[in-house]
């Protein structure tokens, strides 16, 4: 039976380093945007093509494709395309699928712990303020009790 | 005026029923091992606000529901080592909770966000859930077609709650240390821990409560933002007679009396602050009427003693 709530415990910290990864990941896509922006900010505007200011005004404007300015004109108002929308909607599904279980195995990880450890040495020899707190942070209690083993 | 009494006054009634249902389960535990738990309204405050914390600083809900159980666990472990292991009395403990509910939240926010009232909106709350096939059919789609998915799991821990207490051996030992904790220690059952137990599972369940105010059924932590709904809770564990079914029954009341006032402001020609005072008439009613008539655990709110 503690074989079951050790590969709970491990499951529970797989699911939250798949979870964590997630958003770790966006930070550092954050940080590549923003050194991005750094290189532009780097460019000397005053040099850049000239020749090409030429070539936009001799352009002409009226058939220009209107799908994109739209595009552009959402975005500058904050108003997201219907991939953006994708995108957000499955960042938001993976958030709850996993928050769901994470969740669900915190709250079995909390009865197994407390069923399983209700005869051993922790459970036994320490005072049971001690033993609930540790059920509040069970996947701390799993690693105590394999160090101060698990034998009744 | 008869036009609020529709279906969507019932679902209104389920949803604002759901942190009532939480909290009151969660004092039924505690009752039944014979500690009152009259922080159950501190410990919501705890729950929203730990809960609103966490979902915005990692952008998830459910790390903020998973914070709101522990932390709700920890503070009713405090008034669990007061009035278990210390022999506080109960009352006191549970009112020195809710008045540190006052005060912590405040403090914290103020540090973290600048300000005593509010936490900032969260991007992402929990997730409404579609009942597939209901929300197909005409009027069911409007009682039961889509609500927070903590409304499922606090209708769901009606029936847990029954069997953990009436249909397993723990919660036969945690009545035992309610009605007769000396007779429960002869028979080798540690009242202590039974009563820690219970203390902390009526915690767990306070903190979802409030964590479903500020994550699912609103977006941050305002200040007092359960407004007395424990005290309510406990009004309905009481109206239930410490049983789980009739304890759903009196949360659905006051649930639904609390929607009424919300729908109904505006609609008759009286005073909103008298609408709003509604649900807690409601509750001076029904525990004048019933508050004799309750069956309370014989232990209940008495200390226990190990002998030496």
């Amino acid at each position: 039976m503690f074989k079951l709530l050790k590969i709970t415990t491990i499951v529970f910290f797989l699911v939250l380093l798949g979870d964590v990864s997630g958003f770790v990941i966006k930070p550092m896509a954050q940080e590549t945007n923003k050194l991005e922006e750094q290189s532009l900010m780097d460019t000397n505007w005053d040099e850049e093509g000239t020749d090409e200011e030429d070539t936009v005004s001799a352009e002409s404007w009226q058939e220009e494709d209107t799908v994109e300015a739209s595009e552009e004109d959402n975005r500058a108002m904050g108003i997201l395309s219907k991939a953006d929308l994708e995108k957000v909607e499955a960042e938001e599904k993976r958030i709850h699928i996993y928050g769901f279980l994470l969740f669900a195995i915190y709250v079995l990880g909390c009865i197994l712990t407390a069923y399983m450890t209700r005869n051993k040495r922790i459970a036994t020899e320490y005072p049971p303020e001690l033993l609930i707190l540790l059920h509040t942070v069970w996947p701390l209690e799993i690693i105590i009790v394999l160090v101060m083993g698990i034998k009744k | 005026m008869w036009e609020i009494l529709d279906l969507e006054l019932v679902a209104s009634g389920l949803r604002l029923s759901t942190p009532l249902i939480l909290a009151a389960l969660g004092g039924l535990f505690s009752e039944r091992a014979g500690v009152v738990n009259i922080a159950l309204d501190g410990i919501m405050i705890f729950g929203a606000f730990g809960g609103a914390v966490i979902a915005y600083e990692t952008s998830n809900p459910w790390y903020g529901l998973i914070g709101a159980m522990m932390l709700g666990g920890m503070i009713a472990h405090i008034h669990g080592i007061a009035s278990i292991r210390y022999q506080a009395d109960q009352v006191v403990s549970g009112t020195a909770i809710n008045l540190l509910a006052i005060g912590v939240p405040a403090v914290v926010a103020n540090a973290l966000y600048n300000s005593t009232t509010v936490t900032p909106n969260i991007k992402l709350i929990l997730p409404i859930i579609k009942i597939p096939i209901i929300s197909s059919i005409p009027y069911l789609d409007v009682l039961l077609g889509k609500y927070s998915v903590l409304v499922f799991f606090a209708f769901a821990m009606v029936p847990i709650s029954w069997f953990v207490l009436y249909k397993t051996s723990f919660g036969l030992r945690l009545r035992s240390v309610g009605e007769n904790p000396e007779a429960a220690a002869t028979a080798g059952i540690n009242v202590y821990l039974m009563r820690y137990y219970a203390v902390w599972i009526s915690g767990i369940l306070a903190g979802l409560g409030g964590a479903f105010l500020s994550i699912a059924h609103g977006s941050s932590y305002v200040n007092n933002i359960s407004a007395g709904r424990g005290f309510i809770a406990l009004a309905a564990l009481i109206f239930g007679r410490y049983t789980p079914k009739l304890t759903l029954a009196g949360c659905l009341l006051f649930g639904i009396a609390d929607a009424f006032q919300i729908r109904v402001q505006g609609v008759i020609p009286i005073p909103v602050q008298f609408v709003q005072m509604i649900p807690y008439i409601l509750t001076m009613v029904v525990l004048a009427g019933l508050i004799g008539k309750a069956q309370v655990p014989a232990a209940d709110g008495i200390p226990y003693e190990q002998m030496k």
